[in-house]
């Protein structure tokens, strides 16, 4: 209905990353703006241009005023726009009024201070054992550069990578910690909102329109959780001992983190200490057998780092770790109960913790009921795909599967191209995963838009309506479906390949 | 007086783990001694002919002293007794229950057991052989302090077993000690499923790779299978476990158990795995939760839906512990009749102590029987990509060689238990014994192929010097077709070599001489002649338009050949062993077993044909590689071959039809390898890339929390 508050959903083009731009209509008027999330994958080409070309469209559509900038986790594909567009954004005349961040963030929650001692522990832990490691060791190349792209450091090793220097118009290095709190101090009227799960409320002055929050969980273990639904306690304090025990090693001997000492297996009387028994010049049996010289015909039996393979899992827990604390929201537009689901990059754990949300609120009749979750997910018609299309970060049974409207409409952001080159010898990373995508398209029949398909020039709808067929999705559906889908914008990926222009952005209009 | 050498050497150590020790139950057959053969040579380490143990804990930055097995302190009280808090008997226990296994497996096998070589990179020009020359490994070096983590494997690019150890948090209070370690290194059975891997490797080094779901599920399941059955070689174990289950081996007892201490240190509530039960959540008397073991009953659906290797390899598992239970039954029926009055019903109360070891004499020979007929059947697999049904169909054949006459019904019980956890080999009709063996060719069905003659005729120069292994290649002067495949071998240095590496020199050589023959014969041969050798053997061999459409991605060398051959396409002779068994009738088995492979690169993407790439975008695709190929099994009673064990390398073409059908198994290894069936985050993320994974394969595998 006309009357009825109607938003539009802007996902930016930019690449492997996350720049949502939400704008409530009502009667063709702006009412509020909101911008989820503003990054790219780093390694990305030209990805200072590009964020400089998505900053200046969301400052011209927002006329310099985002009335909320909501930030779902510390991720560099997620929150590095700021920084490579930081020219833009920093202009005091771009005004923030407002940003969201999860109740993880706030320094002065006691709930989460030891988890996330425990957490920055992990981290100084694992930068150390990778530090330990010898550069020559192929798995501290493959852990180093995914530490690197979630936590944005090493980045200047990326620009190098990339051929391209400070000159280039590069910013500074600037850490996803120094961003984030860059942005949070930008909202200079309003203190950050802290976001905790089972809260809900309206937007400044629009009561037409109701968040609810979603995540992330208060309880710590589903944060640590990202497979299984089986993991006990025990198996969490089983996996901190053996952590502890291997972090004890691989960081050095006066870390205050660690107690070297404490996980040494035998008594004193058993060890040779390795640096006496190398400095030893004399023959012995160690250095027949293991050797300490560089050309040493058993070399390569040595296992000097094998042990330090451990990074790895690590790495991919803490990873698992921050997308748990994802801020993940429900946007409900009251009048007619439609609803949009924005989860970051929740994992297993995040998605799981919604199943015990309720919220109160008033039915068409004017009585109190209590909702859930489910309520919410059945009512769902616009979902921003978790991860990128990654496979476990949309859940399935209790998440995708409750989406029953028959309108639903699915975003990812994503860029296949460049997912492709990572992780290549195993065929590329699978963003969209193929089993998430087929169970996508089946759900909203179709009506499922990629970041990286913008069909051909003068017909960027053409893969959309491809999808549609495929499915079988009505005529007049598919009509309304493209109707209501909108290419704009303009910019060049990578001139270096090609200089032929493509929209910035697709947008998605939902009616109230 | 010469006193001759002693035949074993005795050591002491767990017949499980130290968690066994500490339970009054099973603390007195907890300790065993292992009757090891005597190693005249053995120097500290302890170093031997088989295995070296290197003490080194990189992790605390130290070594722990070698272990000299010879000082007369040790020799005179069996070894050092068992002792968690003691590195040296570590040492000791790794050692033995390593022999242990590797010679259960010889005896099997009925040849000695050679370590997967260490490749070399590739040098120029190698044609036949793609990849480098392949260095002898003597030994598998063992690390038993090698990771800080719950995790124990088989690194295959170090021919080293790394064992780790762990803080135990204690669960259940009594269980572990606050801060006390759990050491994988004393766990039998971790301790003989990593060997078994090392063993398995160096028979058939592809099994490591996984092309096929079932790959490195067939890997976790057969250490499996020779860890649970090397149980029954500790006849105080044994006994013990008998009387107490009262000789229902089917209800739950230790000898179906792997891993107990482990298993529990990682929260599980029993062993690591069970071959026979597994245990069930049920609400008590008062509502608490109470844990209680059950029979796991055949789920014919779970080998369609399980993926994780070691959970898929125990089904393979639990198939075969099923048939050895069924043969075991069938076997003891007797003695319980006779014991019984004939009613075969036990009496309640305490089994006779005489019955209790006619029980354990037949447990224990049942479980050799179908120990062997697992191991024995290493031979008949295919030298790649294999799968549980072509394992299936690989035990029947070996079998069905060996003892024609099936009189206590072992074949139809094994695919019986197969068959009852939906287990078949693709393409197969029936389940019979008949139609499961691999397709037996007779003299007349290749009589006529030249090539047959030529290759049986290098394998009986390869036999007859491995019968004869002191005589070296050099001075006995024959420089024929043969003696000059004989590279890098130093005059006078043969008497110097252990029968092990004379072997390993051996088998090269006849690999060299194989290889060198079917490239000429590939070549030059008639192409009426090497097509119909192509169909017996799977491989592609030829390239000629007329005939042949291009195999995609195939290696291909391009050097003009006579007859209308345009080049060559690269094939490996990928192994070569002699099998000699003798089967329980008397008769006679004297095979020789090849096996030949090749490979294609395969863009993930589907649409791309990787000979239609540029040599720019080739660097920049993934891409993986393809094996096929086969294992050609020859009697040389007669010379000639008796099974070609095939896994198809090219795609069907019909040119009549202008139909282009791609292979199978390619169809169905893509979407294996790009995870269709849904992976992990961590395969995301670090997959199992070929140039990082591959070479640790087991690493992340059997990390197992």
């Amino acid at each position: 209905m006309a009357n009825n508050i109607s938003v539009r959903v802007r996902m930016y083009r930019q690449g492997l990353g996350d720049c949502f731009l939400l704008t409530f209509m009502k009667k063709g008027k702006k009412k509020f703006n909101m911008m989820i999330d503003c990054g790219l994958f780093l390694g990305t080409q030209f990805s200072s241009e590009i964020m400089k070309a998505v900053a200046d469209d969301v400052k011209t559509e927002t006329n310099s005023r985002l009335n909320v900038v909501a930030l779902t986790h510390e991720h560099y594909d997620h929150i590095s726009g700021f920084k490579l567009a930081k020219d833009i954004f920093q202009d005091p005349a771009f005004v923030f009024d407002e940003v969201w961040v999860a109740w993880t963030e706030n320094q002065g929650d006691p709930k989460f201070k030891e988890v996330r001692e425990r957490f920055e522990k992990k981290k100084r832990g694992l930068r150390a054992a990778l530090n330990g490691m010898s550069e020559l060791n192929p798995l501290r190349q493959t852990i180093n550069s995914l530490v690197n792209e979630f936590f944005g450091e090493g980045e200047e090793d990326a620009v190098a990578v990339a051929g391209l220097t400070v000159a280039d118009g590069i910013p500074l290095p600037m850490t996803n910690a120094d961003t984030w709190k860059y942005v949070l101090e930008k909202s200079v009227a309003q203190p950050p909102r802290y976001c905790s799960p089972a809260q809900s409320f309206g937007l400044a002055g629009v009561d037409e329109v109701k968040i609810y929050i979603l995540g992330p969980p208060e309880d710590f273990e589903l944060l640590d959780d990202e497979e299984s639904p089986e993991d006990e306690t025990y198996r969490k304090n089983l996996r901190m001992a053996i952590t502890d025990s291997f972090l004890a090693a691989a960081t050095e001997v006066d870390n205050a983190d660690f107690d070297t000492n404490t996980y040494l297996p035998f008594d004193d009387k058993y060890p040779f200490a390795y640096d006496l028994v190398k400095a030893d010049e004399s023959a012995n049996f160690f250095r027949d057998t293991y050797g300490f010289d560089q050309d040493d015909p058993n070399s390569w039996r040595r296992i000097d780092d094998e042990w330090l393979g451990m990074a790895g899992e690590l790495a991919l827990n803490i990873d698992g770790i921050t997308n748990n604390t994802c801020l993940a929201i429900a946007i409900e537009l009251v009048d007619s109960k439609k609803v949009l689901i924005f989860p970051g990059d929740a994992q297993f754990g995040n998605w799981i913790s919604w199943q015990k949300l309720k919220w109160e609120t008033i039915d068409a009749s004017g009585n109190k009921v209590e909702i859930n979750v489910n309520d919410l997910l059945k009512r769902t018609v616009f979902y921003k795909v978790g991860h990128h299309g990654s496979h476990n970060a949309t859940l399935k049974k209790s998440g995708l599967e409750k989406m029953e409207s028959p309108e639903l409409v699915a975003m990812i952001p994503t860029n296949q191209a460049f997912a492709k080159t990572k992780n290549k010898d195993k065929g590329g990373w699978r963003m969209p995963e193929k089993e998430l995508m087929d169970t996508l398209e089946l759900k909203a029949q179709g009506r499922v838009i990629l970041a990286d398909e913008a069909g051909v020039a003068g017909n960027e709808k053409n893969d959309l309506h491809e999808r549609c067929k495929k499915l079988k999705l009505s005529g007049a559906e598919t009509q309304n479906f493209l109707r209501a889908v909108t290419f704009g914008g303009s910019f060049v990926r990578n001139p270096t390949v090609s200089s032929l222009p493509e929209p910035l952005w697709v947008e998605y209009t939902i009616e109230g | 007086m010469r006193i001759p050498d002693p035949v074993f050497r005795r050591l002491r150590g767990y017949s499980f783990d130290p968690s066994l020790s500490t339970q009054l139950d099973t603390a007195l057959v907890n300790e065993a001694v292992f009757k090891i053969d005597w190693e005249g040579s053995l120097k500290p380490g302890p170093i031997g002919e088989y295995l070296e143990v290197v003490d080194y804990d990189p992790a605390s930055k130290c070594f722990y002293e070698p272990l000299d097995l010879n000082d007369k302190h040790i020799l005179a009280q069996d070894g050092l007794s068992p002792s968690e808090g003691n590195p040296q008997f570590h040492q000791q226990m790794t050692y033995a229950v390593a022999m242990t296994t590797i010679k259960n497996f010889e005896k099997a096998l009925g040849r000695k057991a050679l370590w997967s070589p260490h490749r070399m990179p590739a040098g120029p020009g190698a044609s036949g052989n793609i990849e480098g020359p392949d260095n002898y490994v003597q030994r598998l070096r063992i690390y038993p302090h090698a990771l800080r983590q719950a995790n124990a494997y088989y690194s295959p690019a170090k021919k080293a077993l790394l064992f780790g150890y762990f803080p135990a948090v204690s669960n259940a209070p009594g269980e572990f000690l606050p801060n006390g370690l759990v050491f994988t290194c004393l766990s039998h059975d971790i301790i003989a499923h990593e060997t078994t891997h090392a063993l398995l490797d160096g028979m058939h080094r592809r099994f490591i790779e996984a092309s096929h779901r079932d790959t490195l599920a067939f890997h976790e399941a057969f250490a499996d299978i020779v860890a649970l059955f090397q149980h029954f070689s500790f006849p105080e174990v044994l006994k013990h476990q008998i009387a107490k289950t009262r000789g229902r081996l089917e209800s739950q007892n230790l000898l179906g158990e792997l891993a107990q201490q482990f298993g529990k240190a990682i929260g599980q509530y029993g062993a690591l795995r069970d071959a026979i039960g597994e245990f069930d959540e049920k609400k008590g008397e008062f509502g608490e939760k109470r844990k209680e073991w059950r029979p796991k009953n055949p789920n014919p659906d779970e080998y369609q839906t399980i993926e994780e290797p070691h959970k898929r390899g125990a089904l393979l598992v639990a198939a075969v512990f099923d048939t050895f239970l069924a043969i075991y039954k069938r076997r003891v029926a007797d003695l319980l009749r006779i014991s019984t009055g004939g009613t075969g019903v036990l009496p309640e109360g305490e089994l006779h102590p005489d019955l209790v070891n006619r029980l354990a004499n037949e447990a224990a020979k049942c479980s050799k029987h179908i120990l062997n007929m697992c191991i024995r059947a290493l031979d008949y697999c295919p030298p790649v990509d294999i799968s549980f049904g072509d394992y299936l169909r690989a035990i029947v054949t070996a079998d069905i060689d060996l003892v024609p006459n099936d009189e206590m019904g072992y074949r139809i019980a094994l695919i019986d238990a197969f068959k009852r956890r939906g287990i078949y080999p693709r393409d197969i009709r029936t389940l019979s014994p008949e139609s499961l063996s691999w397709e037996r060719f007779e003299r007349d069905d290749t009589e006529q192929l030249e090539v047959f003659k030529k290759i049986a005729e290098i394998l009986r120069k390869f036999v007859h010097r491995l019968d004869y292994l002191d005589g070296d290649p050099l001075i006995l002067g024959d420089f024929d077709s043969f003696g000059k495949h004989f590279k890098n071998l130093e005059a006078g240095s043969w008497k110097s070599k252990t029968d092990r590496e004379r072997i390993f020199l051996l088998t090269e050589a006849g690999k060299s001489a194989l290889s060198e023959l079917l490239a000429d014969y590939k070549t030059l041969g008639d192409p009426e002649d090497v097509m119909q050798f192509e169909a017996i053997t799977g491989l592609h061999l030829l390239y000629s338009l007329e005939t042949h459409e291009p195999v995609n991605g195939l290696e291909f060398i391009e050097s003009g050949g006579p007859q209308g051959f345009s080049g060559k396409y690269v094939f490996e002779v990928h192994s070569l062993r002699g099998a000699r068994r003798v089967g329980p009738d008397g008769n006679t088995l004297n095979q020789v077993v090849i096996s030949i492979t090749q490979h294609r690169i395969i863009p993930y993407d589907k649409t791309l044909k990787w000979d239609l790439l540029t040599e720019e975008q080739k660097k920049e695709e993934p891409s993986f590689k393809f094996r096929g190929g086969c294992t050609l099994i020859l009697d040389l009673q007669d010379l000639s071959l008796r099974y070609a064990i095939v896994k198809n390398i090219a795609d069907k073409v019909l040119f009549d039809k202008n139909l282009f059908i791609e292979n199978e198994r390619l169809t169905r290894q893509r979407n294996y390898r790009t995870g269709v069936d849904g992976t992990a985050m961590r395969a995301t993320y670090l997959g199992t890339s070929d140039n990082v994974n591959n070479e640790e394969p087991f690493a992340l595998l059997h990390r197992n929390f």
